[in-house]
């Protein structure tokens, strides 16, 4: 009995991608911090939860210093909805349906992807990306 | 070495023959896999990962059981439709004729066991029924278990590349009917069926001199199962 309920246990968790909560905390915790950053507008913090790629893509569209342009774009500060991590890459849903999109670096889980509307059968349309 | 273990690995040459082979093989396919993973996030602009990490992870898994699958499927189709099909003049076939289950005669189980006869095969009864498709059983489980796990790890890759391309990712069953999933189960199956029908037919024509695989080369082209 119990060898059919930990292979039924190890059989959902493998379907439903589990197993990686520790992973979907640290991304949600980059998010909130990120979120909570843009709310207070602090644009230094929430220049430091971009990834590399993305604090050079809001410089160069902007053509200002990260922490100045980043407040400029107007991006939601929507609470975390839900949360999702495959392998080195995240996605955070918003309240409202906005989405933040993560990948893991050396540094830890930074946003590459910000400001995402989505948009039918085809990709998110994102204010910020890397 | 003692005789003993002479003798073991001469009787078993063939199966460690192949383990060592596949041994060799899915190392070197991890190694090559980890240098191409990488070089793939650098592109990318990602961060590199460890061996240890790739080799436990969903790409690696992917990439081992969408092939793994490919090949039960393959055996255990040839184990079962070599029952019911022939093919003329080919080693891999009954004879014509001998389609079918066979009887009990021929497959000396339960009355007309030998005192040898693995003892599943004399007891009859519902064992006897197991022990006679365990083959096709065995195979098919794992095929249908390596076939899961690509699926579950496939799955996890494919999403972590939709998310890469601003992408929401898609749940188990939207994966299992998605073209992802088919296209690299069949881009295997279709190699294994053609692999089959190229060694039921090539066979009947071509010789391999002392392989049980081949005809003898004196055989006849007509003559149909017969081993060399």
């Amino acid at each position: 009995m119990r060898l059919r309920l930990a292979a039924i246990a190890v059989l959902v968790l493998a379907l439903c991608g589990c197993g990686t909560t520790g992973k979907e905390r640290d991304a949600q915790g980059s998010v909130q911090r990120f979120i909570a950053a843009l709310s207070r507008h602090d644009g230094a913090a929430a220049c430091d939860e971009l990834s590399p790629d993305a604090v050079s893509a809001v410089e160069q569209g902007e053509k200002k210093a990260c922490g100045k342009a980043i407040l400029s774009l107007g991006l939601p500060a929507a609470p975390v909805a839900d949360v999702q991590v495959y392998i080195d890459s995240a996605q955070a849903k918003l309240r409202g349906g906005a989405a933040v999109f993560l990948e893991e670096t050396p540094k830890g889980w930074k946003v590459s992807a910000a400001g995402c509307k989505p948009q039918p059968g085809m990709p998110y349309q994102c204010e910020l990306e890397a | 070495m003692n005789a003993r273990a002479r003798s073991f690995l001469y009787e078993n040459g063939l199966t460690l023959g192949f383990l060592l082979l596949f041994f060799g093989a899915i190392v070197g396919q991890a190694i090559a896999g980890y240098h191409e993973f990488n070089s793939e996030q650098i592109q990318h602009g990602s961060s590199t990962i460890s061996f240890g990490r790739f080799v436990t992870s969903s790409s690696f898994g992917a990439a081992v059981m969408e092939n793994w699958q490919s090949e039960y499927l393959q055996f255990t189709l040839f184990i079962l439709l070599t029952v019911f099909l022939v093919q003329r003049g080919s080693p891999e076939s009954k004879e014509l004729g001998k389609h079918g289950i066979e009887s009990d005669e021929e497959q000396r189980v339960v009355d007309h066991a030998h005192p040898r006869s693995p003892s599943w095969a004399r007891r009859g009864g519902f064992r006897t029924r197991l022990y006679s498709n365990s083959l096709v059983l065995v195979m098919g489980t794992i095929w249908v278990g390596s076939w899961f796990a690509q699926a579950v790890t496939g799955r996890i890759d494919f999403n972590a590349e939709r998310f890469d391309h601003h992408q929401d990712a898609v749940s188990f069953g939207s994966y299992l009917g998605s073209a992802h999933f088919w296209q690299t189960t069949l881009q295997n199956w279709q190699s294994e069926f053609l692999a089959v029908a190229s060694m039921a037919i090539l066979a009947v024509y071509l010789r391999q001199r002392g392989s049980p695989e081949s005809k003898p080369v004196g055989a006849s082209h007509e003559s149909t199962g017969m081993e060399g």
